[in-house]
C-alpha cells in the first residue's frame, strides 16, 4: 500500500516541471481538436464518472440528426435518470421524483456555451502541454496537461483518441495534486451506423403526468437591479448573465464567470423564495465547489468547478446597491 | 495519539505494558469506540469483506443516529435544517470512511476524524473537512452549460446535475 501510496503523490509531481513553460503551440493544436471532435462526432459508449467514495457509470450517446446534434446519457447506476440534450436545450428524465427539468439556451445560444476565443484565454491560467501516449478504452490517446499557474484553479490531465480527438478520459486534480474527480470510458465506438432510437427518452410515455420545470433563462442586466461582482479572481471574466426560475422562484440572477477551461456560476435569489432548509458557508462534490451567502435578504449561491478560495473570492464580491 | 495506539491495537501490535490502559480507555471513551469501529469498517473495506451497497447502510444508519455525530450543543433549528444536517452528516461520514480507506488520496486522515460533524458550530476551532454539497442539483444543472471543461466532453459532465433523489447525495 506504500507503494501505491508513492506512485500516487508522484505521478502528478511530473509536470511541475513545465510550470514556467509557455503553451506548447502543439497542445493548444489539440485542445482545439478535442474541441472540434466534441462537436463533430457520433459515437456511443460506456464512462464512469469517479468522485469523492463514488463511481457512477453511465451510458453515452451522439449522434447528428437533420435538426443537428443529440446526445443521450443514461445513468445506469441507482435510480434511472436520463439527460437529453439537443441543439439548444437540456432535459432531465427523474422518474424517482417525477420530474422534468429543462434547460433552454433562450435566443442564439447553442450548445457548447463557450468560444475559440476563450480557448486563447485559457493559456493565460493554464501552462498547456503535451504529454505521453497511454491506453484508455481500447484507444491509443495522447495526453495533454494543464496545469494552473496559481492555486485558484484546478488542474486537469485530458487524453483523446489520437485519430479522431475524442476525449477519453478526463482527471482533475487538486492544489495538492489529489484526484478531485475523473470521467473515463470504459467502452466506446467512434462512428459506423448509430440507432437513432438509441438518443430518444424511455419515460416520454410514463412522463405525460409528471412535473415539469422550466429553467426560462433569459439574458438581463442584473445591474438594473443593483447587483454587482465587484472583482473576480485573476484571469477570471464575466461571460454572460441571465434571470432563471430555479428552485420554483423566477427572476433568479445567474452571472457566469470563467478562465477559458474552470466557470464558476453566482445564483441571486430572494431569501423569502427558498422553501427547503439553506444554510451559509461551503460545501463540494468532486470538482465544484459551493458557496453560499446571505446579502441583503437574499441567498448568494456559488458554483464553480474550482477551488473553494476561488469560489468564496468571487461569493465575498458581490454587492447590493438598492437601485 | 489516540488513534494510533488503536491502529496498533487492531494490528495486535499494541505494546503489552500500555495494553490494559489502552483497553480501559477504550472502553471508557465513546469517541474512541467509535475511531476503533471506524478503523474495522476501513479494514474490512480494503479486505473487501465490505458489500458494494456498505456505503448505503452506513449513511442510512448514520442518518438514523443524528445523536451519534450531532455535537453535544446545537442551536435550535427548524425540523428541516435539522435533517438536512443529519443527511450532511451521514453523507460525509460515509465520505470520510472511504476517504480513508481510498490510499494515496488525501493525506491526513487524523484531521478527518476529529471533524465529522459539519458545519456544526462547534466545529470552527477544529480543522473542518468540507462537507458534501446537498440539493444543488439546480445550481449544477443551471451552471453546466458554462463550463467550458464540461464543453470539452459533451454531455457527460451532466451525470453531475442528476443525483440519485431516493437516496441523495450518499447513494
Amino acid at each position: 500500500m506504500k507503494l501505491i501510496r508513492l506512485l500516487l503523490s508522484a505521478l502528478p509531481l511530473l509536470p511541475l516541471s513545465a510550470a514556467f513553460a509557455q503553451a506548447d503551440p502543439a497542445a493548444m493544436q489539440w485542445l482545439q481538436r478535442i474541441y472540434s471532435a466534441t462537436q463533430k462526432l457520433s459515437y456511443t459508449g460506456t464512462f464512469v464518472y469517479h468522485h469523492d467514495n463514488q463511481v457512477e457509470t453511465s451510458r453515452i450517446t451522439r449522434i447528428v440528426v437533420a435538426s443537428g446534434p443529440v446526445e443521450k446519457l443514461e445513468i445506469l447506476d441507482g435510480m434511472p435518470r436520463e439527460i437529453i440534450r439537443s441543439r439548444d436545450q437540456v432535459v432531465c428524465y427523474l422518474p424517482s421524483i417525477m420530474t422534468i427539468k429543462i434547460d433552454k439556451q433562450g435566443g442564439r445560444h447553442q450548445f457548447p456555451l463557450i468560444l475559440p476565443d476563450q480557448l486563447k484565454d485559457l493559456a493565460e491560467s493554464y501552462v498547456v502541454r503535451k504529454g505521453e501516449v497511454e491506453r484508455v478504452a481500447g484507444y491509443d490517446c495522447q495526453v495533454i496537461v494543464l496545469e494552473p499557474r496559481d492555486n485558484l484553479r484546478y488542474g486537469q490531465k485530458l487524453c483523446a483518441d489520437l485519430a479522431t480527438g475524442m476525449l477519453l478520459k478526463v482527471k482533475t486534480l487538486s492544489e495538492k495534486n489529489d484526484m478531485l474527480e475523473t470521467f473515463a470510458f470504459t467502452q466506446l465506438r467512434i462512428g459506423g451506423h448509430i440507432d437513432r432510437e438509441k438518443v430518444k427518452p424511455r419515460f416520454v410515455a410514463q412522463a405525460k403526468d409528471w412535473r415539469v420545470e422550466d429553467s426560462g433563462a433569459t439574458e438581463a442586466d442584473l445591474t438594473q437591479a443593483g447587483w454587482t461582482v465587484r472583482s473576480q479572481p485573476p484571469g477570471f471574466r464575466k461571460v454572460t448573465e441571465m434571470t432563471r426560475t430555479l428552485n420554483g422562484a423566477s427572476g433568479v440572477g445567474h452571472i457566469v464567470f470563467s478562465d477559458g477551461l474552470a466557470a464558476v456560476s453566482v445564483f441571486i435569489e430572494p431569501t423569502a423564495a427558498r422553501n427547503t432548509a439553506r444554510q451559509p458557508g461551503l460545501s463540494r462534490q468532486g470538482a465544484i465547489n459551493v458557496f453560499v451567502r446571505q446579502v441583503d435578504s437574499h441567498w448568494v449561491t456559488v458554483v464553480g468547478d474550482a477551488p473553494a478560495e476561488s469560489v468564496k473570492l468571487i461569493a465575498n464580491a458581490v454587492e447590493h446597491r438598492k437601485p | 495519539m489516540m488513534n494510533e495506539r488503536i491502529s496498533a491495537l487492531m494490528d495486535g501490535e499494541a505494546d503489552e505494558s500500555e495494553l490494559t490502559q489502552d483497553l480501559t480507555r477504550l472502553r471508557g471513551d465513546g469517541g474512541l469506540r467509535r475511531t476503533w469501529e471506524t478503523y474495522h469498517l476501513i479494514g474490512d473495506t480494503l479486505r473487501g469483506h465490505a458489500a458494494p451497497a456498505f456505503a448505503a447502510r452506513v449513511s442510512e444508519r448514520l442518518a438514523a443516529e443524528p445523536t451519534v455525530l450531532a455535537p453535544r450543543r446545537r442551536a435550535p433549528r427548524g425540523k428541516i435544517t435539522q435533517l438536512a444536517f443529519s443527511a450532511a452528516a451521514g453523507a460525509a461520514g460515509v465520505a470520510l470512511v472511504v476517504w480513508l480507506a481510498l490510499p494515496g488520496l488525501n493525506p491526513e486522515p487524523q484531521q478527518v476524524a476529529a471533524s465529522v460533524p459539519p458545519g456544526a458550530p462547534a466545529a470552527a476551532s477544529v480543522p473542518v473537512v468540507t462537507p458534501v454539497a446537498v440539493g444543488v442539483e439546480n445550481y449544477l444543472l443551471a451552471h453546466q452549460s458554462f463550463s467550458p471543461a464540461g464543453a470539452m466532453q459533451g454531455v457527460a459532465p451532466y451525470v453531475r446535475t442528476v443525483a440519485d433523489e431516493r437516496g441523495g447525495r450518499g447513494k
